[in-house]
């Protein structure tokens, strides 16, 4: 019996002790996306940060004010709030002042850098998410142009919070056209190597597209909206160097084997007017094979294995769907392919970022030569021979064979 | 001495929860700092050193049946010098569970609860295993049958789970680092294997002794399986550079995991594995160091000395190393010495060299 | 009679196996207290009247057989008159006057055994203190004037009920009969299933004053004999004055002082009892209590029901999987919430965590007196549902799901969350399986688990469940590990936890439980009929 009773008095114990670390989950300001920046302010550099805050009530139906959040008086259901401080954690120590609860980051998602800050150097700006227990590696991370505050405080129609509404975005699109979602980890990867220049996706506010010249005058304030397209390139070091276009972006995901699905728009093969044929691709495998020359440079090949579906035929003439131009269709999906690699080979050589890990593979691959060039790298990099092979392979044409027009001459 | 009978097969299972309850946790951050991502590779050849331990505790134990590692010292070396270095191993045994335990506090601090003193997770760890060592060791070697299977789990998931974020590829180049950093990183790789010397104070308490030795080899082949397992996961996920520079990385392969965004963020598998393996393996050097003081000091009974063995575990525990940093550094480059090179391999080694050089002194000893 | 003669020879409920009148087929243990039977019924009769004083349901009816002085005793109510008419037709009118003069007095009563008592079962007895005793042991007892013998007649009708259907361990597919109050009604139930020779059955006295029969029965070579023979010592260690169920003896000779697991199992299925037989369990079967006590016990026993061995073994592993399930929600779930809610934020999916997090904005206590409350309500609403006669439990259920639950949360008292885990948590309680002893057992390891949950989070559940780990596999049962099969390992005896395998492939007894005949089964495995040419007649 005395067993019993001391095993039942041990956690009383403990719980007149004071628990520790309990707190309840409505008592938690719940961080959903953080933007850093770096502004010059009082004479200094500071780094400023924004917090996307989750005001849960205002997210369950049924309950507080709820569900559409139209009326002025209704508790909006995030806060978007800022402040600034020597460093990451000094700023978002300046936050709590302003906000009635502890600020906990274990359900953020995303990490927004600005464009100043990126350029003067992300890495201090990585260490207190990397370092907290809260924070994950799997995190999000993105740049903003401008300034990375501004995106946070777009509001959006759907998503009430634009950074859930990115990292949602990178969860379920992720790998489409030129969407290239980069984590923590990732990044924090990459710069580890010391070689292979890291690029993380670019979030840009743009003007909400379907407005015309003469609503933009009656309404006043132009709505706006978020696009997430390209990748900006930071040297090994973390400074950002550059933003690649959208269509080096698709080239590098190419080598990087980030590509889910896109589609690649080829000219059609057939005789007569010159139309748009999309294929649709279904999977892709790039593979980096590094060679070494005489000279003792290394020279790199790209394979990239594709299969690919056609999904639209923008046109109106027959024939392309004969057996005799599946060949010449896939020929033209791998010069369209080679190109768009080779297009951002050149772009990265000139920037001098070698952002497909080519160091990586060199090392990878021929380490005793590699260990010779390491040092000298950033100066190999810009002139090394890359060659691209793509082979794609097609697979089908989807639920109709030729265009409406078309079809009579069939038969 | 010990009244309580276990079989065979639950002796491979404390080993193996004995030593892969932390070793996972430490090693891959340790290898990957000294080899990159040869990491696994060091877990291999610490193999090696593991099988020797492994056959020779077992080898010394088919000489002196019926004794445990602490009984028959006397007889090898003479009974001072036996009783001396018998009593060196009694504080072995006592200091390595005080590390342990201030290690399974310290982890739970940094990862899931960074407010509660390390005395709370030191005093409610401790007294959970002095009532399992209590019950007997029959008793604590059974709860591990349902744990291990519990722990293995929790490790293969940690392993492929993470898979959306591995790259294999990072594995590569293999065995570019010098093969003297390779060694001495398996030596601190190979110091958990040796903790199956602790089997030297079990076997005579085993039903059959025929599959020991085979038994302890596998266990310590199937502990260098897994560990290399995790380093190479870690490796692939984190590259062998970053690897190095995580505080814990087998905790934070844990957070990578996301499987269709439902199966999210699993450091709680890593928190139930950490506490369920440590309470064996506390278990297991409280048992020990009580079973050895008593033998040392040539008691018959050992569960008298229960209770003051265990105050004095906490008490050692709150004053060994004060921070994880500390730890680590510990980890890396004292605990080599301190175990694989002194008590768990180079003694019985010696020992065994000596029984078989004289076997008449041994004769006339025993 | 007791108050005045002080406490019955303690001896009673000390363990005799030396029969020394084995002649019915119940055999009782002789009272080692002696006093002969006289020849004289006046005297006998004295002795009885004055054992029997003031006790006014004992029959004694005195009646002459020809000239003889005959005397039958017996407590009314307990004899079934039809037979003890019988009794008194064939003496009284039967019997030919001259029986009386030609045998000698000393032998008529077994005379008359012999001849004229139209009864099954007949006992003679020729201690009077045994023959007092079998009167309180519902028996009849004659006894003839001149002869020195007692004869016991069986003419016991107890009171009792119509058989019904289990109540507690009720099954779709699978015998419905459940053993009722009277011994030996549930022997027979269990004999009628079990028609093996080998099936012995052992009679003890427990019980200073309520004499309660108490029948040990295993099958003998199926049995470990030592664990028959320590179920043996403890039921003669039992010193108490009265049994009133088989409840009470559980816990009178169980291994352990406290335990929160049943340690024996209590059935109410002569089926369930009868396969335990032959797994090498033996079964106690106590008169006046409608549960067979069967043991040695293992855990997961609790979590099979009867059912499972009639049913498709595919879905018996299905199903089994959730009530593993269900035990660990069972346990674990209010724990296991607060201690996410409260420690580890971070572990719910978003969505999730808006969703628990917004519901508790208007709750004003802590989650832990939040989840506290609703289970204590839980608790009490089985409680009530339990003792309240039947027409009101249905204002029970009313007021329990309409206002506590409906009105609690619209309130903002609690949480829907909340509600969602302790109702989820009360389902699964009662979906473990045959053990309802084990579903009362829980509810405080439940407990316990949410004030460690919330004390110390998900570490502290861990060291609850690593607790209730060590406590249930210290325990045994009659020696026999309570965690087996599980601990210790024994892969070949895991074909019926987890899963259960077809009754072909189930060859083997538990090794831990049985003694020598380990064999269960040797039928083939179900195979198609070789394939026979196609016959020439039917193709035309």
């Amino acid at each position: 019996m005395r067993k019993v009773v001391v095993t039942l008095l041990l956690p009383l114990l403990l719980v007149t002790g004071g628990c520790w670390d309990q707190r309840e989950i409505n008592d938690l300001a719940m961080v959903v996306a953080t933007a850093a920046d770096v502004v010059h302010e009082a004479g200094n550099e500071q780094v400023r940060l924004t917090l996307q805050i989750a005001n849960p009530i205002a997210l369950v139906p049924g309950q507080g004010g709820g569900g559409g959040g139209g009326g002025p008086g209704a508790p909006k259901a995030f806060w978007t709030v800022a402040g600034t401080g020597r460093t990451v954690r000094a700023a978002s120590l300046s936050i709590v002042e302003r906000i009635p609860k502890p600020i906990f980051f274990g359900q953020d998602r995303l990490t927004l850098v600005g464009e100043r800050a990126a350029r003067l150097g992300i890495t201090p700006l990585l260490d207190r998410p990397l370092r907290n227990r809260e924070t994950r590696r799997s995190m999000y991370l993105a740049i903003a142009r401008g300034e990375a505050k501004r995106v946070l405080e777009v509001e959006m129609p759907t998503f009430r919070a634009t950074g859930l509404a990115i990292s949602n975005l990178f969860d379920l699109e992720g790998g489409r056209q030129a969407i290239m979602p980069v984590d923590f980890g990732e990044f924090a990867y990459n710069l580890s190597t010391g070689t292979t220049s890291p690029a993380a996706p670019v979030v840009e506010v743009v003007p909400q597209t379907s407005i015309s010249a003469e609503d933009r005058k009656s309404l006043g304030a132009v709505p706006q909206a978020i696009k997430v397209s390209r990748v900006a390139v930071f040297s090994p070091g973390g400074k950002l160097v550059d933003f690649f276009d959208e269509k080096e972006t698709l080239g590098l995901m190419w080598v990087l084997n980030k590509i889910k699905t896109r589609e690649i728009i080829v000219p059609c093969p057939v005789e007569g007017p010159v139309e748009p044929v999309v294929m649709g691709l279904v999977r892709s495998k790039s593979r980096i094979i590094v060679h070494l020359e005489k000279n003792g440079l290394p020279s790199f090949e790209v394979k990239v294995r594709t299969t690919c579906d056609l999904w639209e035929h923008f046109g109106t003439h027959p024939g392309l769907l004969t057996p005799q131009y599946y060949e010449s269709l896939e020929r033209r999906v791998n010069t369209s392919i080679e190109r768009e690699i080779m297009h951002t080979v050149r772009k990265a050589q000139s920037l001098h970022a070698d952002v497909f890990g080519f160091g990586e593979e060199v090392k990878r691959q021929h380490y005793p030569e590699w260990k010779r060039m390491a040092q000298d790298w950033p100066e190999i990099f810009p002139v090394v021979k890359v060659t691209v092979k793509a082979e794609t392979g097609f697979r089908h044409r989807g639920l109709s064979v030729e265009p409406v027009t078309a079809r009579k001459e069939h038969r | 001495m010990e009244p309580g009978k276990i079989s065979e097969r639950q002796l491979a299972f404390l080993m193996l929860t004995v030593t892969i309850s932390t070793v996972i946790f430490f090693m891959p951050q340790i290898a990957a700092r000294a080899v990159e991502q040869d990491a696994w590779l060091t877990s291999v050849i610490a193999t090696v050193w593991g099988l020797i331990v492994a056959v020779v505790i077992v080898a010394l134990a088919r000489r002196f049946p019926g004794q445990t590692f602490i009984e028959y010292l006397p007889s090898i070396l003479g009974r001072p010098l036996g009783k001396l270095v018998g009593l060196l191993y009694a504080f072995w045994f006592l200091s390595v569970g005080a590390f342990i335990i201030r290690e399974f506090g310290m982890f739970l601090n940094i990862t899931i609860m960074p407010q509660t003193p390390v005395m709370v997770f030191v005093v409610t760890i401790t007294a959970l295993a002095f009532y399992a060592v209590r019950s007997g060791l029959e008793t604590w070697a059974r709860v591990n049958e349902i744990l291990l299977p519990l722990i293995l789990l929790g490790v293969l998931m940690v392993i492929f789970l993470p898979f959306e974020h591995m790259d294999l590829r990072r594995l590569l180049p293999v065995g570019v680092h010098p093969l003297g950093t390779m060694l001495v990183s398996s030596f601190t790789s190979a110091s958990w294997r040796g903790e199956v010397l602790l089997a030297g104070m079990f076997i005579p308490a085993l039903v059959s002794t025929c599959h020991t030795s085979r038994n302890l080899a596998l266990v310590v082949i199937i502990i260098g399986v897994i560990l290399a397992a995790v380093e190479m996961a870690v490796v692939a996920v984190f590259g062998g550079v970053d690897a190095g520079q995580l505080e814990l990385p087998v905790f934070s392969l844990a957070r990578m995991i996301s499987l269709a965004r439902i199966i999210d963020r699993l450091e709680a598998i890593i928190v139930i594995m950490w506490v369920l393996g440590n309470f064996i393996k506390v278990c297991a050097f409280l048992y020990c160091s009580v079973v050895a003081t008593a033998q040392v000091l040539g008691f018959r009974e050992f569960q008298f000395l229960l209770l003051p063995v265990t105050v004095l575990v906490i008490a050692l525990a709150d004053n060994v190393l004060e921070d994880v940093a500390e730890f680590t550094d510990f980890l890396s480059n004292v605990w080599a010495g301190y175990s694989l090179l002194s008590f768990e391999m180079i003694v019985p080694l010696l020992l065994y060299l000596l029984v078989l050089v004289r076997p008449a002194e041994k004769r006339g000893a025993a | 009679m007791r108050s005045r003669k002080g406490v019955l020879p303690i001896f009673f409920r000390k363990k005799s196996l030396n029969q020394r009148a084995s002649t019915g087929p119940k055999q009782v243990p002789l009272p080692h207290d002696y006093k002969e039977i006289s020849t004289s019924l006046k005297e006998n009769e004295a002795y009885l009247r004055q054992e029997f004083a003031n006790t006014t349901d004992i029959v004694f009816r005195e009646f002459y057989m020809g000239e003889t002085r005959c005397l039958a005793v017996w407590v009314d109510g307990l004899i079934n008159s039809r037979v003890s008419h019988d009794l008194f037709r064939s003496l009284m009118l039967d019997v030919p006057p001259e029986v009386s003069r030609k045998i000698p007095s000393r032998d008529l009563a077994d005379y008359l055994n012999r001849h004229f008592l139209p009864f099954y079962s007949t006992i003679r007895v020729e201690d009077m203190v045994e023959l007092k005793r079998w009167v309180l042991m519902h028996k009849m007892i004659l006894l003839v004037d001149g002869s020195p013998v007692g004869l016991v007649l069986d003419a016991e009708t107890p009171p009792t009920r119509g058989m019904t259907e289990p109540v507690l361990e009720s099954v779709v597919t699978g015998p419905r009969d459940s053993f009722l109050e009277p011994l030996r009604i549930n022997t027979a139930l269990i004999r009628s299933r079990l028609g093996d020779i080998r099936l012995k059955s052992e009679n003890f006295i427990v019980g200073r004053r309520s004499n309660t029969l108490v029948t040990l029965m295993y099958v003998e070579d199926l049995a470990n004999p030592e664990i028959v023979e320590e179920a043996r010592q403890r039921l003669s260690r039992v010193d108490i004055d009265g049994l009133i169920d088989s409840s009470i003896l559980k816990e009178l000779i169980q291994d352990r002082r406290y335990s929160l697991f049943p340690l024996i199992k209590v059935s109410e299925r002569p089926d369930k009892v009868v396969a335990d037989l032959l797994e090498g369990r033996f079964a106690i079967v106590v008169d006046g209590s409608p549960q067979v006590l069967t043991a040695p016990t293992l855990f997961v026993e609790f979590l099979q029901t009867a059912e499972d061995y009639y049913m498709n073994p595919i879905v018996v592993w299905l199903v089994r999987l959730f009530r593993y399930l269900a035990l660990f929600v069972a346990t674990n779930l209010p724990g296991l919430y607060v201690a996410v809610t409260t420690f580890h934020q971070e572990m719910l999916p978003i969505p999730l965590v808006f969703t628990v997090a917004g519901a508790r904005e208007t709750v004003p206590f802590p989650a832990f007196i939040e989840a506290l409350s609703i289970l204590i309500t839980f608790e009490l609403l089985w409680e009530a549902g339990i003792r309240l006669p039947r027409i009101v439990g249905g204002a029970v259920n009313i007021v329990g799901a309409l206002i506590l639950g409906q009105a609690a949360v619209q309130a903002g008292l609690v949480s829907q969350a909340m509600v969602i885990v302790i109702a989820a948590t009360a389902i699964s309680n009662f979906a473990l399986g045959s053990g309802y002893e084990l579903a009362s057992g829980i509810r405080l390891v439940r407990l316990i688990n949410l004030v460690a949950g919330s004390v110390l989070g998900l570490y502290g559940i861990a060291l609850g469940f690593l607790a209730f780990m060590v406590h249930l596999t210290a325990l045994r049962s009659f020696g026999v590990p309570y965690m087996a099969p599980l601990a210790p390992l024994r892969l070949r005896e895991m074909k019926d936890v987890i899963y259960r395998a077809p009754w072909w492939d189930m060859t083997r007894r538990p090794a831990l439980i049985a003694g020598e005949d380990l064999t269960r089964s040797k039928t083939p495995p179900p195979a198609p009929p070789p394939e026979r040419p196609p016959s020439q007649s039917r193709r035309k």
